[in-house]
């Protein structure tokens, strides 16, 4: 036992001597122990890894009994630690250090000099791994609260960020510090980075950490100014950190002159993030920012923008959560956005938009996700609408542009699931007032999508009910001929010789494929939700519309008038129905129509079928008549036998251009309301021109070949059953010519 | 002399300089620059101008001004503007006025020549031009049988160029016509009047000329086609205006030749349901008073063109040479048909005929046993542009025996061929040189020669006299042997340009030439000439004609009666060459 004893007596107070001896060689001559060759002996021996050296020398001096300096060189220096590549080509700094036990620590850095430094970061499950263990202490902060750095200048002249499926990244920056204190609130660690490849951006970390041995938390600010051309992001983060937790105020400004934004403020958010022990743990992001501003851009170019108000002001409620094993993290994001209402924009939009998504972390794909949004377009000023796009390239145009009133539309979206069908529905009310002309109309809308078959497009449906639909049309000069409103599609851009000879004539416009499907209604609530007014007709023309519009269908539907009498020139028409009708697939626009003309002794019906290129016409009376006795009372208001010759001539060719639908709608209802002159028509060519009568004095001349009514005959009809006839005709034997102008009067009995 | 020289320099120097453009104002806030002023309709300015028309269009944005003027200077052939928005204000640079320089046809099966459509070159390219252009190639394509075609017309504002594209495959044949049935007439009776074949291409100057010949017939007061193209073929639809069978008319007219007219008519184109025809005139004027009553008969009882024309009529002429009062009866069969592009007519007929000369050479009161042959091919394109020649041929050949029924029994032969040519020099459309040729050959002879005693036998009316606005211009009426020719020829040149002068002014030039002779078929010395010129003025109610011309005989020794020519000026109304 006695012998036991001694034994260990004898172990434990040598071991002492000899650490006592190796902690005064270390204290008093360190540089025995720690010198180049003992380095280089441990490292090649595996006591250290991860550091490689080309040349190091080591110095040190006493400057206190505790406190030693130690002054390094490196030359080609290599640090390889948790993922960090470090590759320096000269390093030369000096350390102060702290060896009272009682209070040991690193007390200054200073200083710090490395040339060439090439660092790269390497994202790796390995690397993961190897820092899954590591702890989130802060505690390691009170061994560096004395920490004095006088000088810090590290140029990190090429820095490499990789990661397996990220793309690398690379640059360069410069760490630079200046009489930095860890206790003094003042100091602060500056950061510059920039980034070489597109899209590259430049700029610069101010970060102050502020440790509160109390409390064992810390106060992070952060003051951070990135730009990438003309993108400019500010970023201002007052956290206060904990173990496993900071929170605080974020402020982030952006000016960022893409997708409509001129410039986005994002005002005292709430902000907080929870971490755990290692990576492996869950980390959790919030925040929430009540004062958020958005300033669209003014560009003409962008017209989205231009219905923008100056200031949208909005605000936001955002958690990011990051769940999962480390190789299978997963991205939760939870956004709320409102924007609320700008009483001074012309254009106002509010509401609420709630986005729930999950990806995983190392590689984004929507695994589920589901957005509800309730938002809404208001315009409260129609004038200041009218004014913004005027000086666009999509102005409203006249007579639209002299109403006033209001305008608003809802648009509601949501989804639940990512294989769900994507349906947003809208809804809008316009009423727009003004002098004779008033919109006022309700419409339904739909956005259906499903995102994940990308063969399908998306599905607008939209349900447009006319409640009210007045206008004016502009004053027309019948006698002068209708102005050409629209271009004449003859006339080619090109030139001839980019046209190849005997090429198809069964050409058709190319219309533009849109991104996506459509199937729109148009209706008119009641008979009279639509009127045009004019100079034709005193009273306006109602307007029935029940139009169906598709992508894939054309356009199917009709436009109609329904009952509606009025006076024109000397005549009284009532139309019972006239209706343009687009059949599905049709290309031409069919007609149906029935008008009754008031006359005297008769009541004449005229039908009205065919197609709009087309028009076909049938009369019909009561009593009957033939069809030569009608159309003479249709033209001339009276029965053949008391019209002369060239009436007569006129009613036959009316009929003749009529049979062969070279009357147009237009020409047809002037023939059938006004005192008519004369009419000529072609069969050949299919040219009809007709001369009638506006009033005393006032002729208009109808038809696609009015020059020809210059050349109607050789009689010159003077009224009355006069005539100046000077055709040549046979003699009575038939044996020669005789050409002589008579003056001359005929009646047929 | 010096001062209106250096004028007219000045002037041409000053029209030569490229005109620059100036500004105009289009109304307040649109400024046009326009080298020529370029005038709006007010309905135009309304759509394009503030405050210009009703309140709802009184500010219209820049974007819907420049579309509408953009439409507006197209119809004017302005097809490159340029639009300068400042502010309000939009400044509108009209750019060049196109114009068509050529014009290029795809699909050409017929060959249609598009530069015989001159009034389109070198015109502003407008819309309307350009239905002008596709009614053209339309009407020619017709008039070559294609009456299906269709045609298509592009244009190219840049190059100043023209595509007219043509689809036409075949010329199809006529079908059938479906006519309308007119009151009391069997259904086919207006087939008489077809210028077509059934089962034959068919042209629109075939159609057109067949209504013009109903209408003219005074079968209807107005007839009119209707085309249907079918894959086989063409189907016409005709429709018919009838108006009442029975018209009388009175008329009142004036020449320099019978001075004051006067007419009056009654007819009955309905007579039958056949279409016979009665018709009843009364013709006075100072040289000729004519009570004129004829009957077509439609004899056959199916329709066909064949028919029995009876005249009994009563003619006074007053000329200066004779006065005659003559009463005659004609009956005999007439036919009439249609040949390709001729039409033909025959008629035979037997003529009694009582002459009394009140005054010139001849028996006082003659009786006359007459048999005849009329014969007149034509072709369609005069017969259809009568009343504005410009082609197509004419030619008639009246054969003649008479036999004197009175005691001093004497009988002749009398042939009358005549004929008139219309070119179109250049085969322009429309037509600007037109050459017209006319002439005729006439002659009367007695079986066996005449002797001197009978020369007063035949009436004066009967013997062959020239002058006057008809033949010989450049002499009186009937003036070139006034006591009446045995034998006459006459041969007419007129050129006439049309399309040159404004309002339808129409220049020409003439040439009449003849021989007479006293006895048949034989010409004597001398030759009468007769250049001229003329006007021809084509108003709105008809052909104004007015002619200066001199007439001479070649051979002024020979001693020959009559007018020896001189200068000598004609004025008619509706008179064509």
């Amino acid at each position: 036992m006695l012998k036991l004893f001694k034994y260990v007596f004898v172990v434990v107070v040598s071991s002492g001597c000899l650490l006592a001896m190796f902690v005064a060689i270390l204290f008093l001559w360190p540089t025995l122990v720690i010198n180049p060759s003992t380095l280089e002996w441990l490292k090649q021996n595996q006591v250290i890894t991860g550091v490689d050296w080309q040349a190091l020398n080591i110095s040190h001096r006493r400057k206190t009994i505790w406190q030693r300096w130690v002054a390094i060189r490196a030359d080609r220096l290599s640090l390889k630690m948790a993922g960090i590549t470090l590759d320096v080509k000269a390093l030369e700094s000096g350390f102060l250090l702290d060896l009272n036990p009682s209070n040991p620590g690193l007390l200054a850095i200073e200083p710090l000099k490395a040339t060439v430094i090439e660092a790269e970061y390497q994202l790796s499950d390995k690397t993961h791994r190897a820092e899954s263990k590591a702890t989130g202490s802060l505690s390691w902060l009170s061994l560096l609260h004395r920490l004095r750095i006088a000088d810090l200048d590290i140029p990190l002249e090429r820095i490499t960020l990789r990661g397996h499926g990220f793309q690398t990244i690379t640059g360069s920056g410069r760490l630079s510090v200046s009489n930095w204190q860890l206790a003094d609130p003042k100091s602060q660690l500056r950061i510059r980075l920039n980034a070489e490849q597109d899209p590259r951006w430049d700029g610069e970390l101010t970060i102050k950490l502020s440790p509160d041995s109390r409390s064992g938390q810390a106060r992070l600010m952060i003051d951070g100014k990135f730009s990438s051309g003309e993108q400019q992001l500010a970023i201002e983060l007052d956290s206060r950190l904990a173990e496993r937790s900071s929170q605080g105020i974020l402020t982030l400004s952006m000016t960022a002159p893409s997708l409509g934004l001129q410039g986005l403020t994002l005002n005292a958010c709430s902000q907080s993030l929870a971490w755990g022990d290692s990576l492996d743990q869950d980390v959790t992001l919030k925040l929430h920012c009540l004062e958020g501003a958005g300033r669209p851009q003014r560009s003409t170019a962008n017209v989205l923008a231009k219905f923008l108000p100056e200031l949208v002001n909005f605000s936001l409620l955002s958690q990011v959560r990051i769940e999962g094993p480390l190789d299978e993290k997963v991205l939760h994001m939870d956004h709320q956005l409102k924007l609320h209402r700008n009483s001074q924009a012309a254009v106002q939009f509010f509401g609420t938009t709630h986005m729930q998504a999950t990806t995983p972390l190392r590689k984004f794909k929507l695994l589920d996700w589901s957005l509800d949004s309730d938002v809404a377009m208001a315009v409260e000023k129609y004038a200041a609408l009218v004014e913004i796009l005027s000086t666009t390239h999509w102005p409203i145009p006249a007579p639209f542009n002299q109403l006033s009133g209001s305008g608003q539309c809802r648009l509601i979206a949501h989804v639940t699931a990512l294989g769900d069908e994507l349906t947003a529905p809208l809804s809008c009310r316009v009423d727009l007032q003004g002098r004779q002309q008033k919109i006022v109309l309700d419409a339904d809308a739909e956005w259906r999508w499903r995102p994940q078959l990308a063969e399908v497009k998306p599905k607008v449906s939209a349900d447009i009910r006319v409640d009210g639909l007045e206008f004016r049309l502009p004053s027309l000069q019948p006698s002068k001929g209708l102005p050409q409103l629209r271009p004449d599609q003859r006339f080619k851009n090109t030139s001839i010789t980019e046209r190849p000879l005997q090429s198809k004539r069964t050409e058709h416009m190319q219309s533009p494929t849109l991104p996506f499907d459509y199937e729109l209604t148009i209706r008119s609530r009641a008979r009279n939700s639509i009127l045009i007014f004019n100079d034709l007709t005193k009273e306006p023309i109602p307007l029935n519309v029940d139009l169906r519009m598709a992508s894939h269908e054309g356009m199917s539907g009709k436009v109609a008038i329904d009952d509606f009498s009025f006076d024109f020139i000397k005549r009284k028409l009532i139309i019972e129905h006239l209706a343009i009708q687009w059949e599905k697939g049709q290309s031409v626009a069919a007609l149906d129509g029935k008008v009754d003309l008031s006359m005297t002794d008769y009541d004449v019906e005229l039908q009205i079928f065919g197609s709009l290129e087309k028009p076909q016409y049938r009369l019909q009376s009561d009593p009957p008549m033939t069809q030569s006795d009608l159309y003479a009372v249709l033209l001339f208001g009276r029965k053949p036998d008391a019209l002369d010759r060239d009436h007569l001539r006129s009613v036959d060719q009316a009929r003749a251009a009529i049979a062969d639908g070279a009357v147009s709608l237009v020409s047809m209802y002037y023939l059938a309301a006004t005192p008519i002159e004369s009419i000529g028509y072609n069969p050949a060519t299919g040219l009809f021109a007709a001369k009638i009568q506006l009033e005393p004095g006032l002729s208009l001349s109808l038809g696609s070949d009015t020059e020809s009514l210059s050349r109607v005959g050789l009689r010159k009809r003077l009224g009355g059953g006069w005539v100046v006839d000077t055709s040549v005709g046979q003699d009575q034997d038939g044996q020669g010519r005789q050409g002589i102008a008579m003056l001359k009067w005929g009646r047929r009995y | 002399m010096h001062v209106l020289f250096s004028t007219l320099i000045g002037f041409i120097a000053f029209s030569s300089l490229p005109m620059s453009a100036l500004d105009r104002d289009l109304c307040p806030g649109i400024l046009l620059e326009s080298k020529l002023p370029i005038s709006f309709t007010k309905a135009e300015k309304e759509l394009v101008c503030d405050n210009y028309g009703s309140l709802n269009w009184s500010r219209i944005p820049i974007q819907q001004k420049i579309y509408f003027l953009k439409n507006f200077l197209q119809a004017r052939a302005y097809h490159q503007p340029s639009f300068q928005p400042d502010g309000d204000q939009l400044r509108v640079n009209v750019g060049p006025q196109s114009v068509i320089r050529r014009i290029v046809v795809e699909g050409n099966i017929a060959g249609i020549d598009p530069k015989r459509y001159w009034p389109v070159y070198h015109r502003p390219m407008t819309p309307k031009a350009l239905d002008q252009i596709q009614a053209w190639f339309l009407q020619e394509y017709g008039r070559q049988d294609y009456l299906c075609a269709r045609v298509d017309i592009e244009a190219y504002p840049e190059s100043e160029e023209v595509r007219v594209i043509v689809q036409a495959s075949t010329q199809k044949q006529l079908l059938q016509v479906n006519a309308e049935s007119i009151p009391n007439l069997l259904r086919n009776v207006p087939r008489r009047f077809d210028a077509f074949t059934i089962g034959e291409p068919l042209s629109n100057l075939e159609m057109d000329l067949t209504a013009q010949r109903t209408m003219e017939e005074e079968l209807v007061v107005s007839t009119s086609f209707q085309i249907k193209c079918l894959k086989n073929g063409i189907v016409l639809d005709q429709t018919f205006m009838p108006g009442e069978p029975r018209l009388v008319s009175f008329g009142a007219g004036f020449d320099t030749e019978e001075l004051g007219i006067f007419q009056a008519r009654w007819k009955n184109n309905r007579f039958t349901e056949l279409a016979s025809t009665l018709d009843l005139s009364l013709h006075v004027s100072y040289r000729r008073i004519e009570a004129f009553t004829a009957f077509d008969w439609y004899y056959a009882p199916i329709v066909m063109q064949h028919y029995v024309r009876n005249v009994f009529s009563y003619e006074r002429q007053n000329e200066a040479n004779y006065d005659s009062r003559q009463v005659t009866l004609k009956t005999g069969p007439a036919w009439q048909s249609d040949y390709d592009d001729l039409s033909v007519l025959i008629w035979g007929y037997l003529g009694l005929a009582q002459t009394d000369l009140v005054r010139g050479q001849g028996e006082p009161t003659s009786r006359w046993l007459s048999l005849n042959l009329h014969n007149r091919w034509q072709t369609h394109d005069f017969e259809f542009f009568r009343n504005d020649p410009r082609s197509g041929y004419q030619a008639s050949l009246n054969l003649a025996y008479w036999k004197s029924l009175t005691a001093e029994s004497i009988s002749f032969r009398r042939y009358q061929l005549t004929g008139t040519r219309y070119l179109n020099l250049f085969n322009l459309d429309p037509a600007i040189w037109i050459l017209g040729i006319r002439g005729a050959w006439s002659g009367l002879w007695v079986p066996g020669g005449l002797k001197d005693d009978d020369q007063g036998k035949i009436p004066a009316n009967y013997k062959f006299r020239l002058g006057g606005a008809s033949d010989m211009r450049g002499f009186e009426r009937r003036q070139i042997a006034e006591q009446g020719a045995l034998t006459s020829a006459y041969l007419g040149f007129e050129l006439r340009i049309n399309h040159s002068l404004p309002f339808g002014l129409q220049p020409l030039l003439l040439l009449d030439s003849a021989k007479v002779s006293r006895q048949p078929f034989s010409l004597e010395r001398p030759t009468f000439w007769s250049p001229g010129l003329g006007l021809h003025w084509q108003s709105l109610v008809g052909t104004l004609r007015a002619s200066l011309a001199y007439g001479f005989v070649e051979d002024a020794a020979s001693n020959f009666e009559g007018d020896q020519g001189g200068w000598q000026i004609y004025l008619s109304f509706g008179e064509q060459f």
